[in-house]
């Protein structure tokens, strides 16, 4: 492939885009997917990668003004390629997985959304049980947490839904689904601080 | 004797999607989120502030530059965040394709 200047990429690709330069890029992203790939499927890749190929180029040549010259084109490039094919094959998995598992990844389900609480406010003797710490973590949860934080905490860490299904599902995107559970994460914290603990303190009853 | 009765049980609960273990699921899922909360921090980027960079961060990676102290709050986020990991050793697998 010939070394291009990131400055002649973008002028290669800009409005009609060139032919061989398309061509090249096409190669580049084909043989990086299928060379990552590889090692983490076990299913025939020409069924998968032409597509992701595809789409990547569409999404490149579209947003190419937004690149703003901070690494090498190609990098930039690839990195795009590889969101659409994370994006699309942890859907496949979860689409999968979500139906193997329908009838035996039920347990826990309610852990963030419990219908009858243990004990409101567990003694500090009880703190150093673990059911005690259990019911402790879950009052936190309950009382200092929204019902869509609980939502997205139930889909994401517990489920283990990839971001974008349940960004889908709670009618948001990954990087805001991304900012809710953290900002769930901060108040939990923030909140075992004030009782005089940190997360260590509660690991230390579980070992 | 007592494990045929286990998987006795085992085998009813799986058929009625029971908790095998309600105490010992719930110690799992308190043991991991209290785990998430240990790592986290008042200032964290989310994921789209990751991708921004990613790719310049891959290639200091891959140049053998040590990013923690270039972009710590990248690094943060890829030890929380799963998905932007993947895409991440992804990348840097792509990086270290050999030309054809
Ligand atoms: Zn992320």
């Amino acid at each position: 492939m010939a070394k291009r200047t990131n400055e002649e990429w973008i002028k290669l690709l800009s409005d009609e885009p060139d032919e061989v330069a398309l061509m090249e890029l096409r190669d580049l992203l084909d043989r990086g997917l299928r060379y990552t790939l590889s090692s983490r499927l076990n299913t025939n890749l020409d069924a998968i990668v032409e597509d992701f190929v595809q789409e990547s180029l569409l999404k490149i040549i579209n947003k190419i003004d937004t690149f703003r010259g901070e690494s090498q084109f190609t990098t930039w490039a690839q990195k795009i390629a590889v969101r659409v094919a994370l994006t699309e094959l942890r859907r496949r998995r979860w689409r999968d997985t979500s139906l193997d598992e329908l009838t035996t990844s039920r347990d826990g389900e309610s852990f963030f959304e419990p219908k009858i609480m243990s004990d409101p406010n567990p003694s500090p003797e009880d703190r150093s049980t673990r059911s005690g710490m259990i019911a402790l973590v879950q009052n936190l949860i309950v009382e200092e947490l929204t019902e869509r934080q609980r939502r997205a905490m139930t889909l994401v860490m517990l489920q283990g839904m990839p971001l974008e299904v349940a960004a889908e599902e709670l009618g948001t995107n990954r990087n805001a689904l991304y900012k809710l559970i953290h900002d769930a994460r901060v108040r939990l914290k923030k909140k075992l601080g004030e009782k005089g603990m940190t997360p260590e303190d509660v690991l230390s009853v579980f070992e | 004797m007592a494990t045929i009765i286990n998987r006795v049980r085992q085998f009813v609960q799986q058929l009625f999607g029971q908790t095998p273990e309600p105490e010992q699921k719930k110690e799992q899922i308190v043991k991991g989120l209290v785990k998430a909360l240990d790592l986290t921090e008042e200032r964290e980027i989310a994921c789209e502030e990751v991708f921004e960079v990613i790719d310049q961060y891959a290639e200091l990676v891959s140049q053998g530059e040590s990013p923690d102290k270039v972009m710590p709050l990248v690094q943060h986020h890829l030890i929380i965040c799963g998905h932007c990991r993947e895409e991440f050793e992804m990348l840097l697998d792509m990086l270290n394709a050999k030309p054809a």
